[in-house]
């Protein structure tokens, strides 16, 4: 019995091939990372505005900064969408949201020590995007650079650093450990589908979070200050591009007609549900636009009320259709000799494992399944097709007359080289 | 099950959205999603209406509390951290973390004087956060002791256990005959398929005397609720609460300082109202549990039997049917497999923390639901922290850690050749 088991074992063994998770790869090179390092461009960009309105308060290095913050936002509201791995660490200190207005207010009054040092020690709840956004803007958004206290401003430069500091850190662990588990095989995504869940639901959560959270809290509420990023009247556009975000995401960061990504996937393996997906997106863009400018007064009034529900309904249609159609789909992706294998290996535990015969035989749908994924990859290969499918054939036969567990698994073996050998010659 | 059914559950669940399929057993409620996300699901035959619920009870268990202004205010002024999901990290369960710059704290301090009275300036839970510019109770710090041992084949092992340094904010240590309890945050999902057990089929597994002679008692803890009512305790790390709006309440007052309409604070304030508490428990009711990962792995078979060889599941006990009274007709009749007994074990000396709660002896825990454990570290971002107090880095070491009732148990395991324990573990990886 352990002989046998050790046998199947390092037949498993073999089925995982160490090679690249191609989707989690392609988004982390073409989107993820580049979000990142232009994240920590654009905050030093603000540090830099930070810095020269804390030199001269005048209203003009004012509205820089202003417009630096607006522009260090964008990166990171695209960043939603994919908001696993490191930056857990750093989102806290980045984008807390509410802020302790209370608490940020005393601090400034008092005699805290302002250094980067204290600053460091300081709860997140006092940091990060909307502190400083409350800062340079006021409660209301109508502050004056005449406003501006002495210790305001250095506590505006320190803030900016810090968020540098944070997003440095954030794409350092990107860089040096995160993105080598996101992209192949490793403790956190130990196969392929794995990767594949962490991309589809991060996706279809941002959407989803738009709807329930971002718009539906301060809806709920009546009340703007709810909404996220109040102080600059930046709500909307900050909804604008978390969904723009999710958007380049799903197109893997190429124009539409490219198919690349997710969407290249999706319409590779079902053009009706990427038509839809297109349509959702380009609905739930039109609606969130007709929401009138400020959110704060389109919740005063009913007819922007009403926009807003429209939008939210926009929103959890495109989620329902992502969840329904594209999660399932995505997960498919796993190379399609990862399916294949995975297909076999059913076989092999229903046969060799539990002595099924008509499970195992069932268990054929879904390897046929994968062969119809994998054949148009061999189109160039005919003659590793050929000895693929012989080779698949030779087991389905052997289930089919009830063989030995043995002569099942000997045979399975050599379809595990035919897929070795048509994975090297459709590369 | 094959990897082929479980794809096109995959797309089934979206679907099942829509219709609102109610299916019993395991597979036809479980979520596919391996990922960090993997254990924040709704469960899917709930009807369209309350799926809404589900994703206010999401909003409101990922609020972020301030002491005041608009949005979510009322915190403190001392806590240990300021969202539920600050805690319950992907709704799962926290690290160790006390006095962490950006996350807070994501354990917790039990404290109590012999005869379980409060302590005076305290009460029964250490608050190391406060807002800024108030005082916490006093900080807390882990010092890790490391423990050497060998497996039976001779190959060495490290365990690790907490020694915990309390510093008061007088800066005084906490007066010696202060019993203390270290915690982390156990996850949040598959609750609401424990609240629909019936009361009978838990007390059924009950064997306090160990009358079947297998070395495994297993006892209730009957806590006052409350209104002051007798009635058995799930849910807690020692089962000491009987349902999840008693938890849900008293994590929001004790955990983040917020007053609300089941346990006001201690003036008599009311910080959430009804319809946010009412949200949350919604939420932490219906989260479902994530679907293994290759069952039908020959490895993870034969890991499946040697935890039944081994005596596991004599409270790890795979299977309940829920039963058919839940107000939440989502829950009723359902299969679940959540590997508990929801019963007190005496654990031995290694694991006890020496502080009575309720029935609930200080060597006594509750056994904890094994479901979902295999994806602890995905969703924790690469590390993991199992039992009570979070000082298990690997399921490995949390085995290990086993004692009193499960002393043979974890015998077995340490003695076992080294393909049985990697069978076994790669089972547990598998839930």
């Amino acid at each position: 019995m352990r002989t046998l088991l050790l046998v199947v074992f390092a037949f498993f063994a073999s089925t995982h091939a160490q090679a690249d998770y191609p989707l989690a790869k392609s988004l982390a090179d073409r989107v993820i990372l580049p979000t990142y390092t232009e994240l920590v461009t654009r905050l030093q960009g603000l540090e830099g505005a930070a810095r020269s309105l804390k030199a001269k308060p005048t209203p003009t290095n004012l509205e820089a900064a202003r417009t630096a913050w607006k522009t260090a936002r964008i990166p990171y509201e695209r960043s939603e969408g994919f908001a696993f791995g490191p930056i857990g660490d750093y989102d806290p200190l980045l984008d807390t949201w509410p802020i302790d207005r209370e608490g940020l207010e005393a601090l400034l009054k008092g005699s805290h020590p302002l250094s980067a040092a204290a600053f460091a020690k300081l709860p997140p709840e006092v940091r990060g995007f909307h502190a400083v956004e409350y800062l340079l803007w006021g409660l209301k958004g109508q502050k004056k650079a005449a406003q501006l206290r002495p210790r305001e401003l250095q506590y505006i430069e320190l803030a900016s650093a810090d968020m540098v500091r944070q997003a440095k850190a954030n794409l350092q662990a990107w860089q040096q450990g995160f993105y080598a588990r996101f992209t192949r095989p490793s403790d956190l995504y130990p196969n392929e589908a794995a990767a594949l869940d962490e991309i589809m639901r991060g996706l279809a959560g941002i959407i989803a979070e738009i709807a329930d959270e971002k718009l539906g809290n301060p809806l709920r509420a009546n009340d703007p200050l709810v909404a996220e990023s109040p102080f600059s009247g930046n709500s909307l556009e900050d909804y604008r591009q978390d969904l723009e975000g999710a958007r380049l995401y799903y197109f893997g960061g190429q124009a539409a007609e490219q198919k690349a990504g997710i969407a290249g996937w999706i319409a590779a393996q079902d053009p009706g549900s990427h038509t839809a997906i297109l349509r959702g997106f380009s609905l739930t863009k039109e609606a969130l636009a007709s929401i009138p400018a400020p959110f704060a007064a389109a919740l005063q009034t009913r007819s922007g009320q009403a926009r807003i529900k429209t939008a939210q309904a926009a929103l959890q249609n495109l989620r329902g259709l992502l969840e329904s159609r594209a999660v399932g789909l995505v997960r498919k992706q796993q190379s399609p000799f990862d399916q294949l294998r995975s297909q076999l290996r059913a076989v092999s535990d229903e046969y060799i494992g539990e002595g099924e015969i008509s499970e195992a035989l069932e268990a054929f749908d879904g390897v046929h399944a994968a062969m119809a994924n994998l054949r148009p990859l061999l189109s160039q290969n005919p003659q590793a097709l050929q000895a693929l499918e012989q080779a698949l054939r030779n087991v389905e036969e052997l289930v089919h007359s009830g063989a030995a567990a043995a002569e099942v698994k000997a045979a399975l073996e050599v379809v595990t080289q035919s897929i070795a050998q048509a994975e090297q010659a459709g590369k | 099950m094959t990897v082929r059914v479980k794809l096109g559950l995959g797309l089934g669940l979206g679907l099942g959205l829509a219709v609102g399929f109610a299916v019993s057993g395991s597979f036809g409620v479980e979520i596919q999603d391996e990922s960090s996300r993997a254990y924040g699901h709704p469960l899917p035959n709930l009807s369209p209406q309350q799926t809404v619920q589900f994703a206010w009870g999401d909003a409101a268990f990922n609020a972020v509390f301030v002491r005041s202004g608009q949005l979510n205010p009322g915190l403190g002024p001392r806590f240990n951290n300021t969202s539920c999901a600050g805690c319950h990290v992907g709704d799962g369960r926290g690290l160790p973390i006390f006095g962490d710059v950006a996350k807070h704290s994501q354990g917790l301090l039990r404290v109590s004087l012999p005869g379980s009275q409060p302590v005076p300036g305290i009460g029964f839970q250490f608050k190391d956060q406060a807002v800024l510019g108030a005082d916490p109770h006093g900080t807390i710090r882990v010092k890790w002791v490391e423990i050497k041992g060998q497996y039976a084949d001779g190959s060495p092992y490290r365990l690790r256990k907490p020694k915990v340094i309390v510093t008061l904010a007088n800066g005084k240590p906490l007066p010696a005959q202060v019993q203390t309890s270290l915690r982390i945050a156990p996850p949040s999902f598959g609750r609401g398929w424990l609240e629909a057990v019936p009361q009978a089929e838990i007390l059924a597994q009950a064997d306090p005397d160990d009358q079947n002679h297998d070395g495994i008692s297993g006892r209730p803890n009957w806590v006052k609720d409350r209104s002051g009512k007798t009635r058995l305790g799930r849910f807690g790390l020692k089962a000491n609460t009987a349902d999840l709006l008693e938890q849900t309440a008293a994590a929001y007052l004790n955990d983040m300082g917020l007053g609300n309409p089941v346990f006001p604070d201690e003036s008599g304030k009311v910080e959430i109202s009804q319809e946010t508490l009412d949200a949350a428990v919604f939420y932490t009711q219906t989260l479902a549990v994530p679907a293994r990962r290759n069952p039908r792995d020959p490895q993870v078979k034969q890991g499946e039997a040697v935890f039944a060889q081994m005596g596991c599941q004599s409270c790890h006990i795979p299977r309940f049917v829920t039963g058919n009274d839940h107000p939440i007709a989502a829950l009723r009749n359902q299969e679940i497999h959540p590997y508990s007994d929801l019963l007190l074990h005496d654990m031995g000396k290694g694991l006890a923390d020496g502080r009575p709660d309720g029935e609930a002896s200080g060597q006594e825990w509750r056994t904890p639901p094994l479901w979902g454990i295999g994806l602890t570290r995905t969703v924790l971002g690469g590390e993991e922290a199992y039992l009570h107090d979070g000082r298990a880095r690997t399921l490995e070491e949390a085995i290990l850690w086993h004692g009193g009732e499960a002393e043979a148990a974890k015998e077995a395991f340490r003695t076992a050749p080294k393909d049985l324990r990697e069978a076994l573990l790669a089972f547990l990886r598998s839930l």
